[in-house]
């Protein structure tokens, strides 16, 4: 029997354990680190910022123009050993292997940063507009993250026609760790985006939140139906497949395994079916919506929040859905403030995560009072807060603080988004890092093994059936007519 | 996903590793190797699975379920035009 203590110390030692709470503590120092502007220090200056280029060299500078004088190079080897270094740390605590992680980490990050500058070449990059200033005739018009999109596919790539690599890189391929610490990041960007247009940032976050409740008690019960009843699932693996097809993909189905008390294979195997499809509709959704809904940016980033499974997979989409809509958009004069899609499609992602805990536990009561009673058993309310995703505290966190400081320092309202610019380099390779390592962890090779094609198939069926068109029915009621702002030119 | 979990009942699964990268706390690259191996295939759990009707219970939850969607649908909606209203694009 544990005393109140040891449970405390247990619940602590979990959280400096595990990559979701090392995710809530990387963003908030990142985020702490870059207030130095405010307080006249500038701590994450030196840091690398990458920029359209049609030479090379042009790419790379500090962040700050304090750094300039230091170069690209120096700028992008500082930003790499700052992260190998805290990175490693946690990885350390967390009880990985150091030297292996760093190896890895090395090529990890190399592969993606190369990518992210392929991305910002002009030919790429530019968007019609910029043409001219660039003195280009063509350009596919995609913006810098078609960096993100270079390394997922770089990643797809090696992952699976190169396994011996990407088992050497196996140690620091954590997309769900990077995703998240990006996330934490990002809580900084929107609250100060929030601050700048609160009406707006109010309508999203609620609309948002009502969204999620639709998808989560909709799709749910849709998916967990057809499992049982056309594709004689049984309720062990009913209950993770429902959560992993239709909430959140790996993090749903492991929660609602141990809710319902599955055997660990059960949502082991779910997930590794909801990898492979994540990466599917990342790669299929942001175009279709791009095409589909041009006119409706943030329907489109609801959209993905609400039908791409994953964190990382969905918050990729978010950012590809944004570059692809704005650049089309700005061909036809129109510019929209950056950030606003990748706000929805994250609110929308976090609003989930929240909920696993609280779905979780809820099928748990289900499951101990009336599905599969034990004589004696009781439920913890701990449970919620054990299945509750530490990280999106510091997302909450980051957007509050930021928020407070834009309404209070208005002063400082410069330095202010001196310092967001600042970590938001950061935010940005955290981003280019999971697009390359969910590309890695993407194995279709699993799709030929053999008895896979039962709960493959429920799994298209559902997908492609309704959960796709229902969160876009429901993406259209709630942010249909919501725009972000106009800005003037890029 | 953290190597242990807590179940409901205060029981402690031993996780297998987490194939998707989604993980939260992997342990070590050993551990994780070791297990995959010895994992089931999908065809040897496929075959496993044993034939369960659907029960009372599992109808409610699922009636339910989107009964409280639909309900819920319409009121939040409603709330969404009420108190969230959006300024026009541009402002």
């Amino acid at each position: 029997m544990q005393t109140a203590g040891q449970e405390r110390q247990q619940a602590m030692k979990s959280v400096w354990n595990n990559e979701d709470g090392w995710a809530l503590v990387l963003g908030l120092g990142l985020f702490v680190l870059s207030l130095g502007p405010i307080v006249g220090l500038d701590v994450l200056g030196w840091a690398v910022a990458t920029q359209v280029w049609r030479e090379p060299l042009q790419a790379l500078q500090p962040v700050s123009k304090g750094y300039a004088s230091w170069g690209g190079s120096v700028a992008l080897a500082l930003t790499f050993l700052f992260l190998l270094g805290v990175l490693s740390v946690a990885v350390m605590l967390m009880g990985g292997k150091v030297r292996r992680f760093v190896l890895a980490f090395t090529g990890v990050f190399g592969l993606s940063f190369l990518c992210w500058w392929l991305g910002h070449w002009v030919y790429i990059a530019a968007t019609p507009d910029k043409r001219p200033a660039w003195g280009v005739s063509w350009s596919l018009g995609l913006t810098g993250e078609a960096g993100y999109l270079l390394a997922l596919i770089a990643g797809l790539l090696l992952g699976n026609l190169w396994p011996k690599a990407a088992a050497v890189l196996q140690e620091a391929i954590r997309p769900e760790w990077y995703i998240k610490t990006a996330i934490v990041v990002m809580g900084a960007a929107v609250g100060v985006k929030a601050a700048e247009a609160s009406g707006l940032a109010a309508a999203i976050l609620f609309r948002g939140f009502a969204a999620i409740v639709e998808a989560y008690l909709i799709y749910w019960a849709l998916v967990y139906f057809v499992a049982r009843r056309y594709f004689g699932f049984s309720r062990e693996w009913a209950a993770p497949l429902a959560s992993g097809i239709s909430i959140c993909g790996v993090s749903a189905a492991i929660a609602t395994g141990a809710a319902i008390r599955a055997r660990p294979v059960v949502p082991i195997l779910v997930s590794s079916l909801v990898v492979i499809f994540s990466v599917v509709e990342l790669l299929i959704l942001p175009w279709l919506a791009s095409h589909m809904l041009v006119h409706e940016p943030l329907v489109a980033a609801a959209w993905m929040g609400l039908a791409v499974k994953t964190d990382g997979a969905a918050v990729a989409s978010g950012a590809i859905t944004e570059a692809l809509v704005y650049a089309q958009a700005s061909s036809f004069g129109l510019y929209y403030d950056r950030g606003w899609m990748l706000m929805t499609t994250t609110t929308v992602k976090v609003f989930i995560d929240v909920f696993i805990g609280i779905w979780a536990f809820l099928l748990a009561v289900i499951w101990t009072c009336a599905i599969d009673p034990k004589p004696g058993e009781r439920l913890p309310l701990r449970a919620i807060w054990e299945r509750f995703p530490k990280f999106v505290l510091g997302y909450l966190a980051t957007f509050a603080l930021a928020l407070i400081l834009a309404h209070t320092l208005t002063h400082r309202v410069v330095e202010l988004k001196t310092a967001i610019e600042q970590v938001d380099i950061f935010r940005r390779l955290f981003f280019v890092l999971t697009f390359f390592t969910i590309g890695m962890t993407s194995n279709f090779r699993k799709l030929r093994e053999e008895g896979l094609a039962r709960l493959a198939l429920v799994y298209v069926i559902c997908l492609f059936g309704f959960i796709l068109w229902i969160g876009l029915a429901i993406s259209w009621l709630f942010f249909h007519g919501v725009y972000p702002p106009i800005v003037q030119g890029d | 996903m953290s190597p242990t979990h807590d179940t409901p009942a205060g029981d402690k699964l031993v996780t297998s590793p987490d194939p998707g990268g989604e993980g939260e706390g992997r342990s070590s690259a050993e551990s994780q190797a070791s297990a995959a191996e010895h994992a089931p295939t999908f065809a040897q759990e496929m075959a496993r699975i044993p034939y369960e009707p659907l029960l009372g219970a599992e109808k409610k939850l699922i009636v339910g379920s989107l009964l409280l969607g639909l309900v819920l649908l319409i009121v939040l909606y409603g709330l969404s035009q009420l108190f969230f209203t959006v300024p026009a694009a541009g402002h």
